[in-house]
């Protein structure tokens, strides 16, 4: 009966092996928090009801030309031309880089009792100054200012701070824009486009020679940083409608357990992609494994 | 005793040789890999946007005509 001992020790051995094995480790999360935030929020309203299988813009939030001119130097001036929005990918587009990051949405709709169809949608952006082609990246855009990070080739390279100015019944975004060290104001009139969303609230319009020289500026690393802990930059206005510094707006983010190796192979066997990104109020939410035709697993 | 001591090895033995099976199974029997995404989703977007971008001529067009009605 002794030498039953170390016997059973093996068999409780190879059968924890077993059960460690066989487990699923299940990560999903299923969260759906209501919108509290300020951003303009996805247009449900025409969403595709087949998959999507290619790229295709889905709204627009402005476009515009205009110009940015050092105010150190009158004659150091950028013709801009900008347009940003958000953009339907398919879920199979995003790469695990970038399947949690901060301009990644992913808004899921019921089709029937239990069963929910996910788009993953890109804010996005591209802006010319003079000839020289950037993105715009940790974009955030509501009724009345817009902010991003400014890249090249990968690279950040500055960031864009604006608000919105009706003027003469056209909208005219006006403020910093930085590039390679240089700061310039800039003032980008907006274009109307097919996709463009209506604008909510009421406009401004102000005597904005009231609020001084300084313009609203954020740097390109503010920008990454407050995005980075599930932020948004916010620039308000004082009581008389002049823009106050951008702050950095955290909402109280949930900690999002990273899933485990098992859900990743489970995922892609099934042919779907993970996807986090970020929720309504900009906090980054577990990642889910998505099909080719925006049905969830597990 | 014995004989239940030689049983549980012998299974035992047939369950670890079981999985060196398995671990030596040729690679092309596990599923395909998806293919790898070399362009950043944020650029795949970009790119899509640009083909939306106000043309140089017809727009300014528009806006002259909206500043001019306005006046």
């Amino acid at each position: 009966m002794r030498k039953a001992g170390p016997v059973l020790a093996i068999l409780f051995f190879v059968a924890a092996v077993l059960a460690i094995g066989a487990g699923n480790g299940n990560a999903f999360g299923n969260i759906l928090r209501n919108r509290t935030r300020a951003n303009i929020p996805v247009n449900l309203t025409n969403l595709p009801v087949a998959a999507v299988v290619r790229a295709q813009v889905h709204h627009i939030f402005f476009a515009g030309r205009g110009i940015a001119v050092n105010p150190e130097d009158k004659l150091d001036f950028k013709y801009i031309r900008v347009i940003t929005g958000r953009v339907l990918v398919p879920p199979n587009n995003i790469s695990e880089a970038s399947s949690t990051s901060p301009d990644l949405e992913v808004t899921c709709v019921n089709i029937t009792a239990g069963r929910q169809r996910c788009y993953t949608l890109v804010r996005a952006g591209i802006i010319y100054l003079d000839n020289e082609r950037y993105t715009l990246r940790n974009i955030d855009v509501d009724d009345e200012t817009a902010t991003a990070s400014i890249y090249k080739n990968q690279t950040e390279v500055g960031s864009i701070a604006v608000m919105k100015v009706s003027k003469m019944n056209t909208t005219i975004w006006v403020g910093t824009l930085t590039i390679d060290g240089a700061t310039y104001y800039a003032y980008i009139l907006g274009l109307p486009h097919r996709l463009q969303i209506k604008e909510r609230g009421e406009e401004r319009a102000g005597n904005y020679k009231a609020c001084g020289p300084k313009m609203p500026e954020v740097n390109a690393t503010e920008i990454a940083n407050c995005k980075k802990n599930g932020g948004r930059i916010y620039i308000g206005r004082d009581e008389n409608g002049c823009p106050m510094a951008p702050v950095c707006l955290n909402a109280t983010c949930p900690k999002v357990e990273p899933v485990s190796a098992q859900v990743k192979v489970t995922c892609r066997n099934q042919g779907g992609t993970l996807v986090g990104g970020v929720d309504e109020n900009g906090c980054p939410v577990a990642q889910r494994c998505v099909l080719a035709n925006g049905e969830t697993v597990g | 005793m014995n004989k239940t001591i030689i049983i549980i090895s012998l299974l035992l033995a047939a369950f670890l040789f079981g999985c060196a099976q398995k671990a030596e199974q040729p690679p092309s029997q596990k599923q395909p890999e998806q293919p790898r995404i070399t362009t950043p989703v944020e650029e795949i977007a970009a790119n899509e946007l640009e083909k939306e971008m106000p043309s140089e001529e017809g727009n300014f067009t528009e806006l002259d005509e909206l500043l001019v009605s306005s006046v």
